[in-house]
């Protein structure tokens, strides 16, 4: 017993030298998505903590059958006929397919880097599949299992549904599209043309980032897409009157008459962020899961339509900042369990079933009453660990002052979010930081981009009270909870690192730039100035400060913290304050006095083989 | 009701039969017992209870006066363990009103101000201050003693009306159009604005319900405030007779003052029934309810204060004509009013200025002629350090910040500094 007990433990450590980060203490379902049976007797629930598919028994309303798939599921779709469902495992990069009748895994078909979402047309042949880190829709054949085409997506790729009639397939993405330096974020909902399988329209989602379900409603003639409203360009000085996000769904459709942001908050009290959406068939309600808030918002949709439609153009345009409306239309909001994401509607309309991620439980809402008539928990550890406590606190927006954000906004399902912030401490305008990755960060102190916070309970403690929250936060125990969370974020998956563990020639080459020491002339490179200098050790930083030539006036001082490059290709745009779209741009535009690494010597073809070196770090 | 009030007699019920949790035990309440209450009276820095106060507390069935050894007292508002009392008090007939502190377990009260000064409406601030009036302003205090600090720095007439669950402090004062309203501000007097902003009649003395709500007497009715709405919404009651504060019991029923007398009022059109006890005001329930949150002063170590406004045309209260700049007013150490100059309007309609602070400030936008196209009517502050981003001029609080990149940062993002040259600001 005691040889067993070490040997887990050895597996722990191991796991720990491996990620670099701490290991996960315990594995909770964390139930995301929801999905019920042609018939509704069955509800299935993905679990990307515990990687499986439970399904529930609704009749009994007890756990049938717990189905392992593959690494961090995302997403469950099922066939029209309800005898096959598809299960996008966003870390081993596969779909797994389910018989649903063995509940059984019988086939993984390929997917592309991340898999977030898959869904079948109509005819039941086709796999569209949103592919989050490839910014792609992949459409794979699921006779032969094999990818037919790759269309591309926004940025982020990550929620599909299908239009009632199934001729057109619409895709929705996380992260803004990456614009122009300090331009407004935006975002699309991307249409597909499902008979001729090509991307037919780009619907604008202009000043939106975030975007995340998409539904329609039974007659096809609307849509609404749950998206938040970021206030990255003006300086962040207090939260009230949704100075720092408002969340909103873009509808759109022949019903409205193109697209309009309908704002779901208050005045005093933020709903935050919208995740998923269901309309019931007669189109009469719409319901919306606002994770951070821990409830679901209803809106009359009816009264929805009516008031857009009362408005003129510039009325419809001064709605998305109108906090006000929301009572035209919001019929109800329901308290649920922590964090909920998936709904399932049953097909009378009178139940919807709430996937609360954080307690490991369904919330079943009798429609009639908006009240909570029952919950159903997922079995797992009984033992509540202090990482899942951080975990509770890092996606709950009420430590914020009304409500208004939690950490999941602008880390957005714990990554990031694309955008640049104009935070108040160093003054207006000053400072323009972009948003990082939070993976993997606990040995790359200091944090923020000025170095100042020297370790994360600096960084998530009084500065988030005071300049984000801007309320009452954490007790040291909930601070400690917290920072045990983000600390052991593991790094995900590199899609850029061959399997073999061997470097591409391109690579190769990429490798070799990276750590020269002469220039091609064959200058010798200072020390200071070689990639590896700064860019070294385990998470490739050297924890300094630096100026490497890329402060901008409004910055007030031009050393920046070297940032760690694990997973790089991630998290575009660039540099301290975002103004590099691309890495190639570090060099090429922002590198003029070779001040970042000697790079001017280097041709494009050098330059794209640093470029795929980078990617695999 | 806004006027002097007439004592008016009314038998007494036992209070412990209607106040309490449905089925629960009663819920020991507090209350004002004075012949006449002026709800008025702060609006002219005059006493509220010309004919003297009591506070008085209705517990099983018994009603007593709280405080017997002293001449007057008043304003009674209840720790959030519901262990303590704060009330304003006058040992003496002819003393000031003065701030103390009662357990309710018993004990003599405490004195925990001493000033030359009229000190009323205490209320516990989080964590361990407590907010009032004195001489038409809002002041804090350390709970346990000690210097007391401005918490408003306009003259206004201000009483404190309730210390909201997010932290901030909820006050009654004047505006200029002549009507009383309620305001907010940060626990650090940064952040003040109208609760809502329309100014169309005047409002008095709200308290928050568990539901967030405000309720305040408006004209002799009472009226709310929700989250969800811009504007005032009215309340389905009896003909006019409703004067000062309510309280809301664990039930959700409420305290209020009727025609003179107390009563537990579910609210509707009947009209209340059975007085608790007459001549009787201010309620407030003995109950554990949660502590308002603390708010974390951001205030920064830097003279003035910075207001980024991101579109001066962005404004429910009228069409704002082209302008070019933005005038900034303050008084000055003796009250007098000291144009500080002029900072230029960007065209999308931002301005970003440096302003004196902890004193008033008013603003005025100008055409490119300088004539001047808008002007404030009355006078607001900032505090030293504060930064503040106005989504334009009376905007609304339902109007949200729009994602824009005000055109002033992209000119500089050092402001404009106006400042009195001299002054403590």
């Amino acid at each position: 017993m005691k040889r067993l007990f070490l040997s887990a433990g050895a597996v722990a450590a191991a796991a720990f030298l491996l990620t670099g980060a701490r290991p996960i203490e315990e594995h909770y379902a964390s139930p995301i998505e929801l999905a019920l049976s042609p018939d509704n007797s069955r509800l299935f629930v993905v679990c990307e903590g515990t990687d499986e598919i439970v399904v529930f028994d609704t009749a009994t309303n007890k756990l049938t059958r717990r189905i392992k798939v593959g690494h961090v599921p995302k997403s469950i779709a099922l066939s029209q006929d309800g005898k096959r469902a598809w299960v996008a495992n966003s870390w081993t990069d596969d779909i797994s397919e389910i018989d649903t009748a063995a509940l059984e895994v019988v086939r993984t078909l390929p997917a592309g880097f991340e898999p977030n979402a898959a869904i079948p047309d109509a005819s039941g042949a086709t796999l569209y599949i949103a592919n989050r880190i490839g910014n792609d829709i992949a459409i794979l054949d699921l006779a032969t299992g094999q990818e037919t085409k790759r269309l591309q997506g926004g940025r982020g790729a990550s929620y599909l549904t299908s239009s009632p009639d199934g001729q057109r397939i619409f895709s929705t993405h996380i992260y803004p599209n990456v614009g122009h330096f300090r331009d407004q974020p935006e975002s699309e909902i991307t249409v597909i043309d499902a008979r001729r399988q090509i991307v037919s329209d780009r619907q604008p989602l202009h000043n939106s980032a975030g975007v995340f379900h998409l539904a329609l409603t039974a007659d096809g003639r609307l849509g609404m897409a749950a998206e938040l409203r970021p206030k990255n360009l003006p300086p962040l000085a207090h939260v009230e009157h949704g100075a720092v996000f408002t969340n909103s769904i873009a509808v759109f459709g022949d019903d409205i008459g193109g697209s309009v942001h309908v704002p779901i908050d208050e005045l005093d009290r933020y709903f935050t962020p919208p995740f998923d959406i269901a309309i019931t068939p007669d189109r009469g309600r719409a319901f919306i899961s606002t994770t951070g808030s821990d409830s679901i918002t209803v809106i009359d949709v009816p009264k929805m339509v009516a008031y857009v439609k009362s408005l003129d153009a510039d009325g419809r345009r001064l709605l998305a900042t109108d906090l006000s409306a929301s009572a035209n239309y919001v019929q109800a909001r329901i308290a649920v369990g922590a964090a909920p994401k998936g709904l399932a509607l049953s097909r009378d309309a009178r139940l919807l079933y709430v996937a609360n991620r954080n307690d490991d439980a369904i919330s079943v809402i009798d429609t009639a009453s908006n009240k909570v008539a029952r919950t159903l928990v997922i079995p797992g550890p009984a033992k509540i660990t202090a990482q899942r406590r951080g975990e509770k606190l890092f996606y709950t927006a009420r430590f914020a002052f009304q409500g208004h954000m939690g950490c999941a906004n602008c880390h957005i399902e714990a990554t990031f979010d694309g955008l640049q912030w104009d935070l108040e401490p160093d003054g207006f305008g000053k400072d323009i930081v972009d948003n990082r990755l939070l993976e993997d960060v606990e040995e790359t102190a200091p944090f923020k981009w000025n170095g100042t916070n020297v370790d994360l309970e600096m960084e998530c403690g009084p500065r988030t009270e005071k300049f984000f929250w801007r309320a009452e936060s954490y007790t040291p125990a909930e601070l400690s909870d917290l920072t045990s969370f983000i600390k052991a974020m593991p790094l995900r998956p590199n899609r850029y690192r061959p399997a073999n563990t061997e470097l591409t020639a391109s690579q190769e080459r990429g490798k070799a730039i990276y750590e020269r020491t002469r220039t091609k002339s064959g200058a010798p490179i200072p020390e200071r100035n070689q990639c590896a200098f700064c860019h070294s050790g385990p998470h490739y930083t050297n924890l300094e400060l630096a100026d490497v030539g890329s402060g901008k006036p409004t910055d007030r001082s031009p050393r920046f913290d070297t940032p760690q490059l694990n997973n790089i290709a991630l998290t575009g745009p660039y540099l301290h304050d975002g103004s590099a779209r691309t890495l190639e741009e570090i060099w090429t535009v922002f590198n003029p006095k070779d001040t970042h690494g000697v790079t001017n010597d280097l041709a494009k073809d050098e330059l794209n083989d640093l470029i795929e070196y980078l990617r695999t770090l | 009701m806004s006027g002097l009030e007439l004592v008016v007699l009314l038998p007494l019920l036992s209070p412990a039969s209607v106040v309490g949790a449905n089925g629960g035990p009663p819920v020991p309440v507090i209350y004002t017992e004075a012949a006449r209450y002026d709800a008025n009276a702060p609006a002219a820095g005059a006493e509220r209870f010309p004919a003297g106060a009591r506070l008085h507390l209705l517990s099983e069935g018994r009603n007593t006066p709280l405080i017997p050894a002293f001449a007057a007292s008043a304003d009674a508002a209840v720790s959030w363990d519901a262990k303590r009392i704060l009330f304003s008090g006058k040992q003496r007939p002819g003393d000031r009103w003065q701030i103390w502190e009662v357990a309710l377990a018993g004990g003599a009260p405490r004195r925990v101000l001493t000033s030359t000064e009229d000190d009323i409406t205490p209320f516990y601030l989080p964590p361990d201050r407590i907010v009032f009036s004195r001489k038409g302003r809002l002041y804090t205090a350390p709970l346990a003693g000690g210097a007391e600090s401005p918490l408003t720095y306009v003259a206004g007439n201000q009483i404190v009306a309730d210390v909201l669950r997010d932290g901030r402090v909820l006050f009654e004062g004047a505006h200029p159009t002549a009507v009383r309203d309620l305001y907010t501000v940060y626990s650090d007097g940064s952040g003040v604005e109208t609760h809502r902003c329309d100014h169309t009649h005047a409002r008095h003395i709200g308290r928050e319900l568990s539901s967030g709500d405000i309720v305040f007497e408006a004209g002799g009715k009472l009226a709310r405030f929700t989250s969800a709405r811009a504007v005032e919404l009215a309340i389905s009651q009896p003909p006019s007779g409703f004067a000062g504060p309510i309280a809301e019991l664990p039930s959700g029923d409420w305290l209020v003052t009727w025609r003179n007398a107390l009563y537990r009022w579910t609210p509707g059109p009947a009209t209340p029934k059975e007085p608790l006890a007459a001549n009787a005001w201010q309620p407030a329930v003995v109950a554990p309810r949660a502590r308002p949150r603390i708010h974390p002063s951001s205030l920064g170590n830097r003279e003035g204060a910075n207001t980024l406004c991101l579109s001066v045309y962005t404004s429910k209260q009228q069409k704002i004509a082209p302008v070019a700049s933005v005038k900034v007013w303050a008084q000055d150490d003796r009250g007098a009013s000291v144009a500080l100059g002029t900072a230029p309007i960007e065209k999308d309609g931002s301005f970003f200025v440096t302003t004196p602070a902890d004193r008033p400030v008013r603003f005025e936008l100008l055409d490119k002629a300088g004539k001047t196209v808008a002007a404030e009517k009355g006078w607001l502050w900032f505090r030293r350090g504060e930064q503040r981003v106005c989504v334009g001029c009376h905007a609304g609080p339902e109007r949200a910040t729009d994602n824009v990149q005000p055109q002033t940062l992209l000119r500089s993002t050092d402001p404009v500094k106006l400042m009195i040259p001299g002054a403590a600001q």
